[in-house]
């Protein structure tokens, strides 16, 4: 193949040392809840007009990924998901920490980053020309059904009380809707402030209603915040390595649902890794056992956040059309570079693309070392750290990070509000998770309903618009299908015992005359 | 716990009561929107009503039946109240005071007073000092990356 | 109104020869300015201030930090700027219509006269783009269709009250036809929803007509002549319909900076405006270069915002 060529033109010292340092950089960010992949993307843009464009971009590539793994850190150690695509890790990861399975979840994740990172930067690399299509396959309808597939695992995550975790979603959803809306700009329950006009954050929403509990109830009493395991020790290399094999479907099926997400432009990382662990969880033996510290359920969504970085590449570098916000802010790096984005990129530019997909390889597969030291750095640190400066310490990142999202005092403001109401709902029996659910799929699930619903009236079809595309009908069955599985399942289970024991009695009363 | 004719899960029937009377309130924000914009709150309202009342009447229900009320779940109910209400006064208090002291000192003081909320053992004299050292380094560390390292605009005060 | 550009032009050019000293007298900037986006990454904001970027820096040795403020198409940012430090190391950008037409919609936390614009240096104008294998070769084509299928004929744009729902208006009332627009959240969603086939048409961007390339075909574009990366394209005047116009994009600061300082920053992308790579770069990537300094602004804005009246009542957004 020729395009391994640039294999050696990406193997540069340069190159390594950019990669080496973007990974480490980025984990850090990422870890960080409120410092997004977005924004560590955004700060280095200028640094890399000083660079060749292949090395700029595996610059800004290798801290992108690093970003999005770095997201789990917080999410299993802390219960805060350090970026909006490591949501479903804190579902698994934060019960497997606290029980003092910390290590072992942080290397699972750690591993399977780097195998749906690498599943993703493959696809991009082999297939990005036709896969780019998908994109343009995915219209208002369809993105309203995928917002519909994954509130439906709210069915899923509120075990014990279903109305409870509905009317969670409700909450979630209206508060999606707070702000000036998109179709119509109607001015929408602000409340008469300003300051809620562009909406309420998502990551200030998630640090809020994640974070704040946590520390609420850590100050309370005198227990530490995590368990610390006693036998085993160290990364729990082997075993993970054990789980993941045993989860090898799991894997391969959350990194290919991963890219295939991460393509769509009106989706990203947080979408994958909801719909991968839905999925992951409705063909899991171990269903009942998910969320309570499943390894499964980490591996489900990390493997599928990492795998959004390669699929998201695939329409920007193809159409130009940037699939998740930092691809849109490494597309304008493009074009100050001078390099032209869209069909001919991979023919006339070929040199540059791929020496940054190996690029983006690599870095990737760095991860894995920096990943395992950094991770059981961190780890070793929430453990060792006295709860007396633990808590500040997390305190202060809370009011860090939702300052960051865009340098506003506003934002610090809702995010210890839903924090504070988030704590009295959970008291309440009302979990966080459905109505950051509700507000991370409210405006995908609205813009595509109102947009569905305008374009159906033109052509004077609604009802055609929402049930007569096939992607639609498909996304629309799997959102049914994890509803009522339970129920299906069940119900073939019993008639199949009921068959096998007409057959028995069959078999008796012939053998018998 | 509950015997016959005491409302079950009374803290979660509360909130119920309190959703539906938001979700009425709600509705009668969408009178001047448009169609198109009032449509998703109205039906997410509605639900939200339909599902507290749907809870409501099913903890009334299982409360005259002297149904068991559901234990509160463990972590929350354990431990001090009035620390959970500190910690959350003090955060209060931290982010009233960013614009004004600036986002150093007011962090700085944020810090140590949640500290304080998280503190339960008696503390010797050097792990006190210690305790100061690594806020200030901490504190003191993000602000420079903030501030030097990543740009980010920080809210200056009376004193920096 | 191109007369007018021009002796824009011509004052700019003369501004950046007095301008140099100046720049140099006052020392402003003495430290990197934070330049804040009231959009999302990836839109025609950003990549005009991300080709502006490297430009400032060469010219005055210090950064511009490109920040993102985005929501409520621009107004989360609008409503706060005059809040921020008034030293000329945070400004913003503006765009046009937006500023006007927003606040004359409902309250939005600013009012146009409110925002102090110190410099427009680029418009985008309006274009309508309809997918390669669109059965619509001509404007002439698409008009035929829209007069026999009133409101069957979707236009996809970014978001409402913004230039493409403008121009959508106008085209609707120039041509006296209706049709559909269908509002997404942003110029790329918009596209993407026009290359899907999802929508018949966009409104959209002579700048997002050239990143398509050959997957889209562009019907017409509503500049003075036609754009030099786009010499095939029609103009709206020549097709018969009376419409110029566009997005534009300018600087502005908190109304609680000195005269000096607002005078200096004018001068500065005036500067930035003369660079002939950023020329280059910016007229490849589709954007028209116009020079609007501080002290012209005045004019300007009471120019556009006739214009803009008797659309906006058009809308259902204005009384008179």
């Amino acid at each position: 193949m020729d395009k391994f060529v640039y294999l050696f033109e990406a193997l540069t010292l340069v190159n390594l040392t950019l990669a080496f340092v973007g990974v480490l950089l980025g984990i850090m960010i990422g870890a960080l809840p409120g410092l997004s992949a977005t924004m560590a993307v955004a700060v280095l843009v200028p640094f890399t007009f000083a660079m060749d464009p292949a090395s700029g971009l595996i610059a800004l590539g290798a801290i992108y990924t690093g970003a999005i793994y770095g997201g789990s850190y917080s999410a299993i150690l802390v219960n805060t998901p350090g970026t909006p695509s490591a949501i479903a890790t804190t579902f698994d990861g934060f019960p497997m920490a606290k029980r003092g399975d910390g290590a072992l979840a942080i290397t699972l994740a750690t591993l399977a980053s780097v195998i749906g990172g690498l599943v993703g930067v493959l696809m991009l690399m082999f297939l990005a020309p036709p896969l780019a299509g998908v994109a343009l396959a995915f219209g208002p309808p369809e993105y309203f059904w995928l917002a519909v597939f994954g509130l439906t695992l709210i069915s899923a995550l509120s075990v014990g009380n279903l109305i409870k975790g509905l009317m969670g979603a409700c909450l979630g959803l209206l508060l999606s809707m707070v702000g000036v809306a998109v179709v119509g700009a109607d001015v929408r329950f602000t409340m008469g402030s300003q300051t809620l006009l562009g909406g309420i954050n998502i990551v200030a929403g998630l640090i809020g209603l994640y974070c704040i509990p946590v520390l609420i109830d850590l100050v309370a009493t005198r227990d530490p915040h995590l368990r610390v395991e006693t036998e085993a020790k160290g990364y729990r290399l082997r075993e993970a390595w054990g789980i993941l094999w045993a989860e090898k479907f799991n894997t391969v099926r959350s990194s290919l649902i991963g890219t295939v997400v991460g393509i769509l432009p009106g989706a990203g990382g947080s979408v994958a890794s909801l719909v991968s662990y839905s999925e992951a969880r409705r063909t899991s033996k171990r269903r009942a056992h998910y969320g309570t510290g499943e390894p499964g359920g980490i591996i489900a969504t990390e493997s599928a956040n990492n795998a959004t970085v390669g699929g998201g590449f695939i329409p920007t570098l193809v159409l130009g059309i940037p699939g998740t916000p930092p691809d849109a802010i490494i597309l304008g790096a493009l074009l100050v570079q001078g390099i032209r984005t869209g069909p001919t990129l991979f023919t006339e530019q070929a040199p540059i693309v791929y020496t940054f997909i190996f690029g983006l390889l690599i870095g990737t597969i760095l991860m894995l070392p920096i990943g395992l030291i950094v991770g059981r750095y961190a780890y070793r640190s929430i453990i060792a750290i006295p709860k007396a400066a633990l808590v500040p310490t997390i305190a202060f990142m809370t009011v860090i990070g939702s300052f960051a999202i865009h340098n506003n005092i506003h934002d610090v403001a809702v995010m210890l509000g839903l924090g504070g109401i988030g704590w009295l709902l959970n008291r309440a029996g009302f979990a966080p998770s459905p109505i950051v659910l509700g507000l991370v799929l409210g405006q995908i699930a609205e813009q595509g309903f109102v947009q569905s619903y305008l374009i159906g009236n033109a052509q004077g079809n609604i009802w055609a618009m929402f049930f007569g595309r096939p992607i639609s009908l498909a996304i629309a069955g799997f959102a049914a299908l994890t509803l009522f599985y339970p129920l299906v399942a069940g119900a073939i289970g019993a008639r199949r015992a009921r068959r096998s024991q007409a057959d028995l009695t069959a078999e008796a009363r012939d053998g018998g005359s | 716990m509950a015997g016959p004719r005491h409302l079950h899960d009374p803290v979660g029937t509360t909130v119920a009561a309190l959703l539906v009377a938001f979700g009425a309130v709600l509705i009668g924000q969408t009178g001047e929107m448009t169609p198109l914009g009032s449509v998703f709150p109205i039906t997410v309202s509605t639900a939200m009503m339909v599902l507290g009342a749907l809870l409501i009447g099913r903890n009334v229900v299982i409360g005259l039946r002297g149904g068991r009320g559901e234990a509160e779940p463990e972590e929350t109910a354990r431990g001090s109240k009035v620390r959970r209400i500190a910690f959350f006064g003090v955060m209060m208090l931290w982010v009233a005071l960013l614009p004004i002291l600036g986002f150093f000192t007011a962090s700085v003081l944020g810090f140590f007073a949640v500290m304080a909320t998280a503190l339960h053992e008696r503390v010797g004299a050097r792990e006190a000092i210690l305790l100061v050292l690594a806020g200030l380094v901490i504190v003191g560390g993000f602000y420079w990356v903030m501030r030097e390292v990543l740009l980010i605009p920080l809210p200056a005060g009376s004193l920096f | 109104m191109r007369s007018m550009f021009a002796t824009a032009g011509a004052l700019a050019l003369a501004g950046v020869f007095a301008a140099g000293a100046a720049v140099a007298q006052d020392d402003y900037p003495s430290k990197p300015v934070n330049y804040i986006i009231p959009f999302a990454a990836g839109g025609e904001s950003d990549v005009a201030a991300r080709l502006q970027q490297p430009v400032f820096e060469q010219l005055t040795g210090q950064q511009l930090v490109v920040q993102y403020l985005e929501g409520a198409g621009g107004a989360q940012a609008w409503s706060q700027l005059n809040g921020m430090t008034g030293d000329g190391y945070t400004v913003m950008g503006t765009n046009l219509p937006h500023i006007i037409l927003q606040p004359m919609a409902q309250d939005v936390g600013y009012e146009t006269d409110g925002l102090t614009n110190v410099y427009f240096f680029q418009y985008t104008p309006d274009a309508i783009v309809v997918p390669a294998d669109s059965q619509f070769q001509t404007l002439e084509d698409l008009v035929t269709f829209a007069e026999a299928n009133p409101g069957m004929v979707t236009f996809s744009g970014s978001g409402t009250y913004s230039a493409n729902e403008v121009a959508k208006t106008k085209f609707d009332d120039l041509a006296g036809v209706t049709t559909t627009y269908i509002p997404f959240g942003g110029t790329t969603p918009a596209i993407t929803a026009v290359l899907g086939d999802q929508v018949m048409a966009g409104f959209s961007y002579t700048t997002a007509a050239i990143t398509q390339g050959d997957a889209l075909r562009v019907l017409a574009v509503a500049s003075e002549e036609r754009v030099p990366s786009l010499p095939d394209v029609p103009t709206f005047r020549e097709l018969g319909y009376d419409m110029t116009g566009g997005a534009y994009r300018g600087v502005g600061v908190p109304e609680s900076t000195p005269e000096e300082i607002r005078q200096s920053l004018s001068d500065v992308l005036g500067e930035v405006n003369q660079d002939p790579d950023y020329v280059q770069k910016m007229e490849d990537g589709g954007f028209v270069l116009i020079n609007v300094p501080y002290d012209e602004m005045d004019a300007f804005m009471e120019e556009r915002r006739a214009q803009y009246q008797d659309v906006a009542t058009k809308m259902g957004i204005a009384s008179n």
